[in-house]
């Protein structure tokens, strides 16, 4: 019989063929399983037929050539089919970010592109696109204020009797050089995600907070063309169609599951403040955007 | 199938801008000039966004060579949004995959218009979008294996393109079968730009329109240009650089150029650059 590893990761248990040492263990009860097997040539119902994935409600097929293909069913299974000679990093990489985000959207849940902190035992979230820099400013926030952190790239938003709540994700961040550099961080000894894909792995186990939290604030930033930052709160149907955007992998899986979404994003809108921050990228933008953030946690 | 997708390619420098401003104000049914930074005008081959979108991939998650396996699909669906023209441009030069297989989507090309530009000129404009001094650039323009966006510090919103040498990049161009290419010349532009933007007109089959076309000549002269990014910024402009539209002229080299470096770029280039009339037959200099 294989081994295997227990982790906890979005809320969720989940027992592992896969070593994921960026995951925490657990013991609880399991919920999801990961495990090597057959990966289905195709999918009977397909709803979405992309570039080497297929997607209906309940499955995902995908593949990423030359390494593995990955079959996610029901929201409880991941199956890793692994091609010869396949690095288990690589497979490693993609498990634990858009594959299992996938297995997130099946589950009925909102995975957010979004980092977060924990401020008084509630959630903070920084929503933001690819580059514009939501893991360097939860880590500054960290360092800066102590605040812990909750997530790097992927939030995950439920609700409980009508309630939204956020599910911290796992210990690390992806993080590019200049980041680091801007952070103060030493680069010598981390590992970059994938061989020549020149992003670290930062592991933030010590500053992380794992667990449950009511949201609070959710921060979206953008790139602006202004000499200052700007911020302004979002509000009425702008705050949901600016949310919306954020969805992870939205483009991806299109509307398959809109309803579920539509739900949770509700419950979230009422419980949540918005704003909108124009950041612009002169080198003290992250001091500057830190101290904005600050100002505005506290006088919430 | 519907083959639309009309390439914008050049290598950097060489006239790209100047089309896609004047296409943009051609095909815009406003009176104002299109802003220079609103071109609206299709999409760059590099654009991770695009990619994405079109893909579902988080491409950060990938190698460059692995972005390269996305990019035709992301484009051919990109393009289904489009009735006609799906103007894209790109500064790749046309190379394929490590497998063999196409980079570029060919099955739904329609054409590509390729811009020249005399390499000296190029070397110093080139310089100036690097910031740095025309001998590095010359440099690049001679690697074989030269690449841009390909930064491992930061993320960027374009992917890594392969450029090739300069002469390797026009060779690449102009010389491949799988779809027309109609080849301008930059200083040709300079000289004629009505007849030139008619030719390019008349080669994609898009319907003259002599009011329209007088309206967009003028909105793309570049002495508009120039000062429409004195005013509002230039987004692709590259960090490196004060403006993007600096001098435009041609032989402006000369001023800037030591002999020994036009020397060593015409050794380099010397086929090419005859090929297309920037040297003469026994090899002197035209411009």
């Amino acid at each position: 019989m294989a081994t295997t590893y227990t982790y906890s990761a979005f809320g969720i248990n989940i027992s592992s063929e896969i070593k994921i040492p960026e995951f925490i263990p657990s013991s609880g009860d399991i919920q999801v399983t990961v495990s090597y097997g057959e990966v289905p040539k195709k999918l009977d119902e397909k709803i979405i037929n992309g570039f080497r994935f297929q997607i209906s409600a309940d499955e995902f097929i995908i593949r990423y050539k030359p390494w593995a293909a990955f079959y996610v069913c029901n929201g409880n299974k991941i199956i890793i089919q692994p091609e010869k000679d396949a690095d288990e990093n690589d497979i490693k990489t993609f498990l634990i970010s858009s594959v299992i985000v996938m297995l997130l959207h099946q589950r009925g849940l909102l995975p957010l592109h979004a980092s977060g902190i924990k401020v008084d035992n509630k959630a903070v979230l920084f929503a933001a696109n690819a580059g514009v820099g939501k893991s360097t400013i939860a880590l500054d926030l960290n360092r800066k204020y102590g605040y812990p952190l909750i997530a790097d790239d992927v939030t995950v938003v439920s609700a409980i009797n009508n309630l939204p709540v956020v599910y911290s994700s796992f210990p690390s961040a992806k993080l590019w050089q200049d980041s680091i550099e801007m952070l103060g961080l030493l680069n010598k000894d981390l590992p970059f995600i994938r061989k020549d894909v020149f992003k670290y792995r930062f592991d933030n186990r010590p500053a992380f907070f794992s667990g449950i939290l009511e949201p609070l604030l959710i921060f979206v930033i953008e790139n602006g063309d202004k000499e200052n930052i700007e911020i302004q709160e979002i509000k009425g149907v702008d705050k949901f169609n600016v949310l919306r955007q954020h969805i992870f992998r939205a483009k991806m899986i299109n509307e398959i599951y809109a309803v579920e979404h539509f739900k949770i994003l509700t419950q979230l809108l009422k419980s949540v403040s918005c704003f909108k921050i124009l950041k612009h990228n002169n080198s003290n933008t992250l001091n500057e955007l830190s101290v904005t953030i600050q100002d505005t946690i506290k006088q919430w | 199938m519907k083959k639309n997708i009309v390439w914008l390619a050049s290598y950097p420098k060489s006239g790209n801008t100047w089309c896609r401003v004047f296409l943009a104000n051609y095909l815009s049914k406003s009176d104002e000039p299109v802003n220079i930074n609103h071109l609206n005008i299709g999409a760059i081959f590099s654009s991770r966004q695009i990619i994405e979108d079109n893909t579902g991939f988080d491409i950060s998650e990938l190698t460059a060579d692995e972005c390269d396996e996305l990019r035709s699909f992301a484009f051919e669906k990109w393009a289904e949004n489009y009735d006609e023209n799906a103007f894209v441009k790109t500064h790749d030069a046309f190379v394929t995959l490590p497998s063999g297989e196409n980079m570029f989507p060919v099955r739904k090309t329609k054409a590509a218009v390729y811009f020249i530009r005399n390499p000296l000129d190029v070397a110093v404009s080139f310089a100036n979008h690097l910031g740095t001094d025309p001998e590095k650039a010359a440099e690049k323009m001679c690697e074989n294996k030269f690449c841009l966006a390909a930064s491992k510090k930061k993320y960027n919103q374009q992917i890594r393109q392969r450029l090739l040498s300069w002469s390797g990049h026009v060779q690449s161009w102009t010389t491949q079968n799988n779809f027309p290419v109609l080849v301008v010349r930059y200083e040709n532009i300079l000289e004629n730009s009505e007849r030139e933007f008619q030719s390019i007109l008349q080669f994609l089959n898009i319907p003259y329109n002599s009011e329209n076309f007088i309206k967009a000549l003028k909105y793309s002269n570049f002495e508009n240009m120039k000062k429409a990014e004195q005013e509002t910024g230039f987004k692709e402009k590259s960090p490196a650089c004060k403006t993007f539209f600096k001098v435009g002229k041609s032989g402006y080299y000369k001023n800037i150029l030591s002999e020994n470096l036009i020397q060593k770029i015409i050794n380099e280039h010397f086929a090419c650059m005859k090929k297309y009339h920037y040297l003469s037959n026994s090899g002197e200099l035209i411009i």
